[in-house]
């Protein structure tokens, strides 16, 4: 029962982090404060991975979201130098009622979780049910087969995108020819 | 299977506290004088000239985006070392075709000369 | 938890609070004699005590900030570099029976501690507003990610041997990268790898030779400028603790973490677990002492990378380098199997 009870608290923190981290991302109008709530969202969003079991996933989502996608942002705030002057500010009626959808959104997440763990018949059948298996459940081996031979031809598409990335990585810096 | 993570977590915060304990302490312990003169950001010993907050190189911000294309591809290789060991043979050849894609990218960055950062761009 | 885990625990944060405290006059130490100087010899016998002067000194100086900074952010950077320091020693495997974590992902979790690193330092740059710390955070960002490719390549390097060593254990779990080792040290196996990983470890904590970051000549004391009293001392703490889990990292990954040399014509897996577990961490300690000195030798030996140079060698040397050497083996696992 206890770790029932913890699941849901650790949920409901991580729930509330992502989304006020969502909120402030578009509120806040110094951009690098903005750039940080978006990183606090993204460490939420990997917290709730975490606690479902999607640990690869959770650590994906740490690894290259919060630490390879948002630096580049953190490099656009810091190179660019907006100041808060520079950014209109946000009109106050659509904030509040921004804040009020997203109180909603979180109550819903919260109690689809909640049903979704009381839904477990008992906390020691789940444990007998995992501990046979303890690294195979939502982690690496099985993504990796199905990655690798139901979905390899997607797979290998996207090292078409990531080409693609990488053309226009390299076209959007560099110098226009002075004609 | 939370379990497993009650280490790193005890450490991390123990960290956190460590680290707010030392940023802390001089507030504390230690004397406050403030000078106008302390108050500027430092320029070896000169007024500093114009302001920080300006525009800088772009070639930081490029690097950044190609090492976000590069990390995905890690990303997808830790599933793949695991496959590996299950179909060695197909592992390499998706691995091979895989790479050998972005390896044209990564030959047309490096004829369009974006490692090479000349010394003004520093 | 048992109560073995929380042993472990206090062993572990002892012996590295101590050998953080001391690699900093281990650094002091072994610059003066390789420039043929004595170095601090003042506090205590031979200099014993200087850490805790060090520490009482900074402790009581005046801490302020420039009236351009970003008060929060300024404060809040060096307390994520210690926790950051911090988190990454739990995966060190310290002997076969003691372990902190014991999570899925491994070493993912390794990756995602070091890529959260690039905040520490950037916005400790960014956010004082003083021009030298600017230009050093942002090197220090660039600097970091690009070596994370070659980092996390070399161990891709790592885990595939280990998968194909061990088919039964997860690879991402450090104890099986160290277990797998029994078979041949992964220095031996997998050279290059080692040299790539051992080449990105060095930019990774910044120390020189690509000490960039905080290039004296150019840019004062780079990213940390604007910090003072001991608030500049979280860095300095959070730097050496890098260097010293740096060092167990590449013992633990490549020179067999705690199995000693000889382990089965010794015959420890037949020794009572007590024995087992201190013949482990002697050696892991043993191998981190050593690579800990290495780090400290080559800063005081080679001279620092130009920018564009260092550039170079991560994106043009070390990332192709790294992928070759992943083609190259899992080729030669393929033909053995």
């Amino acid at each position: 029962m206890f770790v029932v009870v913890l699941t849901i608290v650790s949920l409901s923190v991580c729930g509330a982090l992502a989304l006020i981290g969502g909120a402030l991302a578009v509120t806040l109008r110094d951009p690098i404060y903005a750039v940080l709530a978006l990183v606090k969202a993204m460490l939420g969003l990997a917290g709730i991975y975490f606690l479902l079991g999607a640990e690869y996933v959770g650590a994906i989502q740490v690894i290259v979201y919060a630490g390879a996608i948002l630096v580049t942002f953190l490099f656009v705030v810091m190179l660019v130098n907006l100041s808060p002057e520079d950014i209109p500010p946000f009109p106050r009626g659509i904030a509040l009622y921004g804040n009020l959808i997203l109180a909603v959104a979180w109550l819903l997440l919260l109690s689809t979780a909640l049903s979704a763990i009381l839904e477990i018949p008992a906390p020691e059948q789940v444990l007998l049910h995992v501990e046979p298996l303890p690294y195979l459940y939502g982690t690496l081996p099985p993504l990796g087969k199905a990655l690798f031979t139901a979905y390899a031809f997607p797979f290998e598409l996207l090292s078409v995108t990531l080409l693609i990335g990488i053309v226009g990585a390299s076209l959007l810096v560099q110098k226009r020819p002075s004609s | 299977m939370l379990q497993a993570y009650v280490g790193p977590l005890i450490l991390l915060s123990l960290g956190a506290g460590i680290g707010l304990l030392l940023v802390y302490a001089p507030t504390l312990l230690a004397p406050r004088r403030p000078l106008p003169q302390k108050m500027v950001p430092y320029e070896s010993g000169m007024d500093p000239v114009g302001t920080t907050r300006q525009r800088f190189s772009v070639h930081y911000y490029k690097v950044a985006m190609l090492f976000t294309v590069f990390d995905v591809e890690l990303a997808l290789m830790y599933p793949w070392v695991i496959f590996f060991r299950e179909d060695p043979s197909w592992a390499l050849l998706l691995f091979i075709s895989f790479t050998g894609v972005l390896a044209v990218g990564y030959v047309y960055l490096l004829r369009t000369g974006v490692f090479d950062w000349s010394r003004k761009e520093l | 938890m048992p109560i073995v885990f929380w042993l472990t625990l206090g062993g572990l944060l002892a012996v590295f609070f101590t050998l953080a405290a001391y690699a900093t006059l281990a650094e002091r130490k072994i610059s003066a004699y390789i420039q043929d100087r004595v170095g601090p010899n003042r506090v205590g016998p031979k200099g014993l005590l200087q850490p805790l002067a060090d520490v009482l000194k900074l402790v009581f100086k005046e801490a302020f900030q420039p009236s351009s900074t970003y008060r929060l952010l300024q404060i809040a950077a060096p307390v994520l570099m210690v926790a950051l320091a911090m988190g990454a020693v739990a995966i060190l495997p310290l002997s076969p029976h003691l372990r902190l974590f014991d999570g899925s992902i491994g070493l993912l979790y390794l990756l995602g501690v070091l890529s959260m690193g690039v905040y520490g330092i950037s916005l400790a740059g960014w956010a004082t507003g003083s021009k030298y710390s600017l230009l050093g955070g942002l090197r220090s960002g660039a600097q970091m990610i690009s070596y994370e490719l070659a980092l996390g390549l070399a161990l891709l390097s790592v885990l595939l041997l280990t998968s194909f060593l061990l088919p039964d254990a997860n690879p991402l779990a450090p104890q099986a990268i160290v277990e797998a080792q029994r078979q041949g040290w992964f220095v031996f196996l997998n050279p290059i790898g080692f040299l790539v990983y051992v080449v990105a470890a060095f930019a990774e904590t910044n120390r020189a030779p690509f000490d960039l970051v905080e290039a004296e000549q150019e840019l004062v004391g780079g990213y940390h400028t604007e910090y003072s009293a001991i608030r500049f001392g979280a860095f300095f703490v959070a730097e050496y603790m890098n260097m010293i889990t740096a060092s167990a990292l590449i013992a633990t990954f490549f020179w067999g973490g705690y199995l000693g040399p000889f382990e089965s014509w010794v015959g420890v897996s037949g020794w009572p677990i007590v024995w087992q577990n201190v013949w482990g961490v002697s050696w892991l300690l043993l191998k981190t002492l050593f690579w800990a000195f290495v780090f400290i030798w080559v800063r005081w030996t080679l001279p620092r990378f130009r920018y564009d140079q260092l550039m170079r060698i991560g994106w043009k040397v070390l990332l192709p380098l790294g992928i070759a050497n992943l083609a190259t083996l899992a080729g030669i696992l393929l033909l053995i199997s």
